[in-house]
């Protein structure tokens, strides 16, 4: 992990786009996982399905894939809460793999049953077809390798300010990013027997070849520095934008009028682990003399009611742990921009206590702690 | 006739003279206690506030605190055990991250800060909480009714 030691070599396919595959079914022959969760390509999207034969892992498998139907680590959650003998491999993007994180300080999943690979991201589709250029594993990596930090078409509004496209620190990274296909890609290990164990794996495996890397870390590492410093310029000046235009109460009534309070952004969310939410509940049921009393207080009670209580209860219960994945919006069918209320307001409220969701497993979640020595009164 | 009641100024007359309204979550513990002990000593204090009893004030989802206020209750109040007395260990300390945080997300939005107190106040401060009760009264009476009483769509 971090702080350990680490070795990063170029790995290398004669198969087009083939090395994450090879990765994967070297971890499985290798038994450093059991299992792993891939990206089925279909015609149109992908699906996510678990593999435990690597000879299974085939063309379809579509590691990384730049679509993203769900939040892996909602997935990584139903797969280990009940955790299984041996690990799981998952391929993570960083909003996936601190998602995750967060998942395990929440204790709904099972760390030490994941066999986390960390990949590079510069944005995903979300549910619903694909284009079909995202769904070509050939012209994703040119792209990859490409870099540059403006959105591809069909990529969700959330990746467009996302300031983390690298791989995070996870127990393996691949590198992707200004990283040509031709050359392979940069698969990081741990200097350790887990880490010689599956890079001998991985030049075992047909057709594939693990060397030193040239110049593909530097160029990795510019790439990478580029696209995240000028996401983050497009991300300061659209929270700034939505503060103008959203960031009241009158204003964000308004862009919540369509909100039928249907809970899917919840659903959706990898955050919400609730198996019951509270506006599930019969806490949020009235009678038709309530309404009329409502109604009378104020001239007018909108409904259904409670939309503004509700989101601003999931910002006061998960807000703080949002990591920017864009889900509650791909699956808002009121296509209200949700991405960016968490985004805006949330990153106000997360500065507060100084917190950075998914940094740090070892991190508290800032509502379970306290110091004695802060905040009004003492 | 309009749907807005903020548009009618003879609602909007009634709205400024409106005294202001308080909910109160105080714990069992300590401040409801100390609330009580307001009442036994026959401690006069303003009659604007409505009190609701909770095991913890750590126990006051944000939830609780925002309801009132978007309904348009002009403050809300929670009191709990005074630093290192709560007989929950550390619900106190709990409450007042929540609370810090709730108080955050409402100002971003344009809701005045003073409208959300949080005080410790023991079994043995009647008067203290009967002196909490003034000044948020007091206070919420110079900053004026709450603006979202008037709207109908949050």
């Amino acid at each position: 992990m971090t702080g350990t030691a680490r070795q990063t070599r170029l790995v290398k396919t004669e198969q087009a786009c083939g090395e994450l595959r090879a990765i994967a079914r070297a971890a499985l022959r290798s038994g450093l996982a059991a299992g792993a969760l891939v990206s089925r390509r279909t015609g149109t999207t992908v699906i996510p399905a678990l593999v435990q034969d690597p000879d299974r892992i085939g063309a379809d498998a579509y590691f990384g894939a730049p679509i993203m139907p769900q939040n892996a680590a909602s997935i990584l959650s139903d797969v280990t809460f009940r955790p299984p003998k041996g690990r799981v491999l998952a391929v993570l993007r960083s909003c996936e793999h601190r998602a995750l994180i967060e998942l395990a300080k929440l204790k709904q999943v099972d760390l030490d049953s994941i066999l986390v690979i960390g990949v590079d991201c510069l944005g995903a589709a979300g549910p619903g077809a694909a284009p079909p250029d995202l769904l070509d594993q050939t012209s994703w990596r040119a792209r990859m390798a490409e870099g540059g930090a403006q959105a591809w078409e069909g990529v969700r509004q959330a990746c467009g300010i996302c300031v983390l496209p690298a791989a995070t620190a996870a127990a393996l990274t691949v590198g992707l990013i200004g990283v040509s296909p031709e050359s392979g890609v940069l698969l990081s290990v741990p200097d350790d027997d887990d880490g010689r164990r599956l890079l001998e794996a991985v030049a075992a495996e047909d057709g594939a070849s693990v060397s030193e890397p040239g110049d593909e870390v530097a160029s990795r590492a510019a790439a990478v520095t580029a696209v995240a410093d000028q996401r983050g310029q497009a991300k300061a000046s659209a929270i700034a934008a939505w503060r103008d235009s959203t960031g009241s109460f009158a204003a964000l009534s308004e862009a919540l009028a369509a909100c039928t309070r249907c809970l899917n952004c919840r659903r959706a969310c990898p955050i919400c682990y609730c198996r019951e939410c509270v506006f599930e509940t019969a806490l949020f049921e009235s009678t038709g003399d309530r309404y009329l009393a409502r109604a009378a207080r104020k001239g007018a009670v909108r409904l259904p009611a409670e939309v503004m209580l509700y989101q601003l209860t999931r910002l006061a219960h998960m807000g703080l742990s949002c990591v920017s994945c864009g889900m509650c919006e791909a699956y808002c069918p009121a296509g209200i921009e949700l991405s960016m209320l968490f985004a805006a307001m949330g990153q106000d409220a997360r500065e507060l206590f100084a917190y950075d969701p998914g940094r740090d497993v070892g991190e508290a979640l800032p509502l379970t702690v306290y110091r004695e020595d802060e905040l009004n009164p003492r | 006739m309009s749907l807005s009641t903020n548009s009618e100024p003879a609602m909007q007359q009634a709205e400024a003279a409106r005294e202001p309204r308080i909910i109160a979550f105080l714990c069992k513990w300590c401040t409801y206690t100390g609330a009580d002990l307001a009442g036994t000593s026959r401690l006069q204090y303003a009659p604007n506030v409505r009190i609701i009893l909770v095991m913890c004030s750590g126990a006051v989802d944000p939830l609780y605190v925002m309801k009132p206020l978007l309904e348009g209750v002009d403050g809300v109040l929670v009191g709990g055990c005074h630093a290192g007395d709560c007989h929950y260990v550390n619900g106190n300390y709990k409450a007042r991250r929540r609370i810090a945080l709730v108080r955050n997300y409402l100002e971003q939005l344009g809701l005045e800060q003073e409208r959300v107190w949080f005080r410790f106040i023991s079994a043995s401060e009647g008067r203290v909480f009967a002196d909490t009760v003034n000044e948020m009264t007091e206070s919420l009476r110079k900053l004026g009714p709450n603006a979202l009483a008037g709207e109908w769509t949050i």
